[in-house]
Formats: structure tokens, C-alpha cells, sequence
């Protein structure tokens, strides 16, 4: 399994980006996309995902509606307008960090 | 796919309720988490033994979950207080918070001594009304069920409570001496009657968003 603490500061960026893919998500189907697209590598535990949504909800970012399915009710997420536009803030906020992070690990020190 | 029965899932709910999960909103999304990450396992066990997947679910996650319930509670203080500071800074409040203060100053040089002492002994009580108004509403007329959000709002109140006491233990002190300071009062009453206001402004809202989000869609 990956390392998790390298993944956690991502993990807002992560659902974010995932919302802004679908049209509505609900919180096992986040956990299971993003085991479906790393491969097994990253496993986002209840306790990680439910406080990092309910934080987006509360700030505005997300919208819910809450549906019954399958003998049970279900709260879908969704980005709002503000959602929309910090994600996309989210997104270019780590791909400076990735860049930033290729030169600094791609560095050929001249001694070498 | 397997799919759990009505029964599965208020097996589910209950376990929750009874690993002290109270609150409504929470639980249900917990039922729902729970109940889908069961069903995935009964389909790739190829099992149809609810309780002996449901046992083993536990044993591995149940930690987590409840963890997952304790943050939420933080959150949900932390919105609170947040939501009822952006209310009380707001221009709606500080206007009644300036008009009270002035009708509170004009009142005050009206009314007699021991009259003043026998209308601020009710404060403490008047105050815990809205509370009653509020669980009044959600419980009864909407039929609401524990929300987190409504429940914890009565911790603040239950807050302000204590706060109107010791206001009232100061206002005592302060007609026994000999110089009254009215304008202290009447800006203590201006302050306590607009976060009265913004506590039932927030409850309200509260209510209104529980309604709307919870209004099921199937």
C-alpha cells in the first residue's frame, strides 16, 4: 500500500477532481474509484473521507442530496459553482507542487 | 450485485445506534457505507451470510468508522460557531444590536429600581424559550429526526444560558450600588438580545437545510 501520509495533504484535491468527473458521487463510490484507478495503491479509509467531505459541504463547496436506494438513503455530493472553481484551483495548486517536486527528486548535483 | 434486505440494513443501523452513532445524518451515511462495502464483499466472496460478512466488516473497520463520527462532531461545533459569528457580525445585527441598545437606555430610565430586578430575574428564563420552540418544531411539527447540526445547537444555547445567569448576577450587583451604570446594562442587554436573534436566525436556517437536503428523492 502507498504511503499514506504522502497522499493526505492530496486528499481534498483528490475528491475535488473525482466530483468534477461525475456528475454526483456518494462516499463509498469515492473510495472505490480512487482504489479502482491507482490499483489497489490508495485506500481512503471512512475516517479520512466523511470528515474531508462534510469540511467541503460546510465550506460551501459541495451540495448534497440524499436519495433511497436500495432499502436505504444515500447523500450524494456534488460541486457547487464555488466547488467548480476551486477545484480548479486545487488542481493547479498540485501540479506546481508535482513539477516543483520532479526538478527537486530529477536534480543531477554537478559532483555527481 | 447482492443487495441486503430491509431488515439487513436496520440490523446495520441499530448496531450503529447502539455503538452510541445517534445522530441521524451521520448514521445514515455510515448505514449507507457500511451496507455498500458488504454487499461488494458478498458478491466477490460469492457468500450470501450477511452476519458472518457483517462480523468480519466490523472487526476490521469499526474503529475507523467511529472515528469517522467524532471528527463529524468536531465539525459540526466548529460550522456552528463559525455560521453564528458570520450572523452576529452581519449589518442586520449590528443595526438591532445599536437600536436595542438605545430602547434599552430609554426603557431604563423609565422604569423604577425594583422594578428592573424583577424584570431581569425572567431573563434566564425567557431565554431558554426558544430552545423549547425549536425542539418544539423540529421534533413535532417536522417530524425531524436527531440531526446533528439541531442537537448540538443546544449545547450553545445551554452556553448562553450560563451566560444570562452570570448577566443577571451582574445586573443584581449593579443596581445594589449606589451609581448605576445604565449604559453598561443597556449595552449588555443590546449584545444578549441580537445573540438571541442570531441563535434563532441560525436554528431556523438549520431547520430549512435539513428539510431541503434531507427531502428524499427517489
Amino acid at each position: 500500500m502507498a504511503n499514506t501520509k504522502l497522499y493526505k495533504g492530496s486528499l481534498v484535491t483528490i475528491i475535488l477532481k473525482l466530483l468534477k468527473e461525475s456528475d454526483k458521487m456518494y462516499g463509498y463510490e469515492i473510495t472505490q474509484k480512487v482504489k479502482t484507478l491507482t490499483n489497489g495503491e490508495l485506500n481512503i479509509t471512512e475516517g479520512a473521507l466523511y470528515p474531508a467531505l462534510h469540511k467541503l459541504e460546510s465550506e460551501g463547496l459541495l451540495d448534497v442530496e440524499v436519495k433511497k436506494v436500495d432499502n436505504r438513503l444515500r447523500k450524494y455530493y456534488k460541486l457547487t459553482e464555488k466547488g467548480n472553481k476551486e477545484t480548479a484551483h486545487k488542481l493547479q495548486e498540485l501540479q506546481d507542487y508535482i513539477k516543483t517536486m520532479q526538478a527537486l527528486v530529477n536534480l543531477k548535483l554537478s559532483f555527481e | 450485485m447482492k443487495k441486503l434486505s430491509k431488515e439487513n440494513i436496520q440490523f446495520i443501523e441499530t448496531y450503529l445506534e447502539n455503538s452510541d452513532v445517534y445522530y441521524a445524518d451521520i448514521r445514515m451515511e455510515m448505514t449507507d457505507h457500511v451496507a455498500s462495502a458488504i454487499e461488494s464483499k458478498m458478491e466477490l466472496e460469492n457468500s450470501d451470510d450477511f452476519y458472518s460478512v457483517f462480523k468480519n466488516y466490523m472487526v476490521e473497520n469499526k474503529a475507523n468508522l467511529l472515528q469517522n463520527k467524532r471528527k463529524f462532531l468536531r465539525d459540526v461545533d466548529k460550522s456552528i460557531t463559525k455560521r453564528l459569528f458570520k450572523i452576529v457580525i452581519q449589518p442586520s445585527s449590528i443595526v438591532v444590536t445599536i437600536l436595542m441598545c438605545y430602547v434599552c437606555f430609554r426603557f431604563l430610565s423609565y422604569v423604577e429600581k425594583d422594578q428592573l430586578i424583577s424584570i431581569i430575574s425572567w431573563f434566564p428564563l425567557l431565554s431558554i424559550f426558544p430552545i423549547f420552540v425549536l425542539y418544539g418544531i423540529t421534533l413535532n411539527i417536522y417530524r425531524l429526526s436527531r440531526f446533528s447540526g439541531v442537537e448540538r445547537l443546544a449545547f450553545v444555547y445551554v452556553f448562553f444560558y450560563q451566560l444570562l445567569n452570570l448577566f443577571t448576577i451582574f445586573l443584581h450587583k449593579n443596581l445594589q450600588s449606589e451609581t448605576i451604570n445604565y449604559l453598561a446594562i443597556a449595552i449588555t442587554s443590546a449584545l444578549m438580545i441580537t445573540f438571541t436573534k442570531a441563535l434563532l436566525e441560525l436554528s431556523y436556517k438549520m431547520i430549512k437545510q435539513y428539510r431541503t437536503d434531507y427531502k428524499l428523492k427517489s
